[in-house]
């Protein structure tokens, strides 16, 4: 699990982990009931204050992200599958339209644009 | 649970300066205790210690009294100075042998354990260790006996920023555990960058913030802007206002509000801890 | 506490086995005439041992860490206290030892093993220094009980003087005999309990003073 946090952007640095788990989990690189590592170990791991993570951590339990287990830890809680497949569809779509746009740029048709396409699903 | 630390209207008072501080920590945290030179930071550390008798206020340690349950606390604290003030005519194994019996949890294996983490030999002599050796020799004493509350009076200075390092990263694994707490006094700020929780900033004897690292850095900004701005400003909003031939720099203790009045004429700057200390001192408020 | 004594002893180990053999043999070489020697062995050997320890202390500023650690003043105290009879027993042994084996080879300037009579003179004087220096120090702090250090060797210097002056006046009181003469059983147990009654009182106002001190 990679969390990398930026100190120069604007960006409060709770918020930063916040986003970047939430990708996670709706990029399904964190699956549900997968362990979160705990606020003390994330705090000493990104050297940055306890209090920043137990934030991160609460904020992403208000949203429904994640579970405390008393006594036993952080987990990823179960999605309401509807609400993440939504969210995936989501970015599908944003990077298809980023697609398009760029095709624009350089002219290229529908039909050549969609032919690009089924050679990459192909071969990805 | 209560705080691991309370200090409530504490006062010392001497001839040219006088201390008045309330501040608390509570478990599971590191506070930096921050300011200048001669702000009262060590004779703060020195009043919870009873190395210095108060005038009046209360100082609570695990909930008791300090000067009432001296010894049931000072059994559960760990200190480290900032210098060396041990016996350096003594080896270092001479020297945990005097130490080690005034506690009843010394746990002789940790320290052996931490004499290896630090690389220290045993048998060398206290004078013979180099600075930052001697700091970790300190710091092992304070921890060996499975100490709660862990006060350290400028225990970096004179070190070099690898060992700095180092001792950080050690702070950060006694964090793991949420039971303990670090006081943490130093005037190089940029030690508590990576670590603190809560901030305490004292000054001329008396506490200007205490609150957490995050909220100082989420709230307060370093203002940059034209000169003429500063007949623009609210007042108070600009603190330790420096000018130059180009321009002016200050401190603001709420970004949006300066962002609100200034709009786009101002750069506003995130502020590291050395910052928020060097404007609030000089005190020129616009 | 023991660790308190323990750790004097520590620090000073070299110096203990050196200081004391010097003085020693120093006192019973120049001044076997009297019964200084043992004077020397039994007053000025443990108060300048303390002294020392003292000085040694104050360097180190470790009076810091002594008093962070979890340890009651009333030990601190009394470790001192105790120590200076800890130096007296090594020193007069250390005399004892040298006059016995000086006496056992017949070496000529012999000197005079010590007494039960003597024993007790150097208890109650022992005891009276301590009583009054002690207090100081703990009120004041090294530095400033220096005073009373220079008082005392300045009387240290000019007591043996009078006392040759007194004796070479009444030369019917050689001074060996002196001793015996002034302390007879029942005075000495008296002498004894007093001094006890004063390191006592000693004792109470140097913890009442290092309570209120700041280091």
């Amino acid at each position: 699990m990679d969390i990398i946090i930026s100190n120069s952007v604007d960006e409060p640095i709770y918020e930063q982990i916040v986003k970047q788990i939430k990708n996670l989990i709706i990029n399904g690189e964190l699956e549900e009931g997968d362990a979160l590592p705990s606020i003390r170990n994330l705090a000493k791991e990104l050297q940055i204050s306890v209090i920043t993570t137990k934030r991160a951590y609460e904020e992403l339990e208000r949203d429904g992200f994640i579970n405390k287990v008393a006594g036993k830890g952080t987990f990823v809680a179960p999605q309401n599958q509807a609400l993440l497949k939504e969210r995936r569809l989501k970015v599908v779509e944003e990077k298809l339209a980023e697609a398009v746009n760029a095709a624009r740029i350089i002219n290229l048709s529908l039909g050549e644009l969609q032919e690009m396409l089924k050679i990459l699903y192909e071969e990805v | 649970m209560s705080a691991i630390l309370e200090v409530d209207n504490l006062r010392k008072e001497y001839r040219d300066f006088n201390l008045n501080v309330s501040f608390s920590l509570e478990r599971g945290y590191l506070m930096g205790f921050i300011g200048p030179n001669g702000a009262g930071k060590s004779t703060t550390i020195k009043l919870i210690m009873n190395l210095l008798k108060k005038d009046s206020g209360a100082i609570k340690v695990f909930g008791l009294d300090n000067v009432k349950n001296e010894i049931e606390i000072k059994q559960r604290i760990g200190f480290v100075y900032d210098q060396n003030y041990y016996y350096d005519e003594l080896t270092v194994e001479e020297m945990k042998g005097i130490i080690s019996r005034f506690y009843a949890d010394w746990d002789d294996e940790l320290y052996r354990s931490y004499l290896k983490i630090f690389d220290l030999d045993p048998r060398k002599k206290i004078k013979e260790l180099s600075k930052g050796m001697q700091m970790k020799f300190s710091l092992i004493m304070a921890l060996s006996h499975h100490a709660e509350l862990i006060i350290m009076d400028e225990p970096t200075s004179g070190l070099d920023p690898i060992v700095r390092r180092e001792l950080l990263q050690i702070l950060s694994e006694i964090l793991q555990n949420e039971n303990k707490g670090i006081l943490l006094s130093t005037h190089i700020t940029s030690d508590l960058d990576k670590i603190a929780d809560y901030i305490t900033f004292i000054n001329q004897g008396r506490i200007v913030e205490s609150t957490t690292r995050d909220f100082l850095l989420e709230n307060y900004g370093v203002v940059r802007g034209k000169k003429e701005l500063l007949m623009q400003t609210d007042k108070g909003l600009l603190i330790g206002v420096k000018e130059n031939e180009f321009g002016f720099e200050a401190l603001v203790k709420d970004k949006a509000r300066a962002r609100e009045i200034f709009g786009d004429k101002i750069i506003i700057d995130k502020p590291t801890l050395e910052d928020i200390m060097y404007y609030q001192i000089d005190g020129k408020v616009v | 506490m023991a660790q308190l004594i323990i750790k004097d002893m520590l620090l000073q180990r070299k110096r203990l086995i050196y200081f004391t053999l010097f003085y020693n043999v120093f006192a019973i070489l120049i001044l076997q005439d009297f019964f200084l020697p043992y004077l020397v062995a039994g007053i000025v050997v443990p108060y300048i041992m303390l002294q020392t320890a003292l000085a040694y202390e104050e360097m180190n500023k470790s009076e810091i860490v002594i008093n962070s650690l979890p340890v009651r003043k009333e030990k601190i105290v009394l470790a001192r206290y105790l120590t200076i009879f800890i130096y007296l027993l090594i020193s007069i042994l250390c005399y004892s030892i040298l006059t016995f084996l000086m006496n056992l080879f017949n070496l000529p300037l012999a000197g005079e093993p010590v007494s039960l009579a003597g024993i007790v003179v150097i208890f109650v004087g022992i005891g009276i220094i301590v009583s009054i220096y002690l207090p100081i120090f703990f009120r004041y702090g090294y530095i400033k009980g220096r005073v009373f250090h220079t008082v005392f060797t300045v009387a240290a210097l000019i007591l043996p003087t009078v006392a040759v002056k007194i004796i070479g006046e009444n030369p019917e009181l050689p001074g060996r005999f002196v001793v015996e003469d002034l302390v007879g059983v029942r005075t000495g147990i008296i002498l004894l309990l007093l001094t006890l009654l004063i390191l006592t009182i000693s004792f109470n106002l140097s913890v009442w003073f290092y309570k209120k001190r700041e280091f």
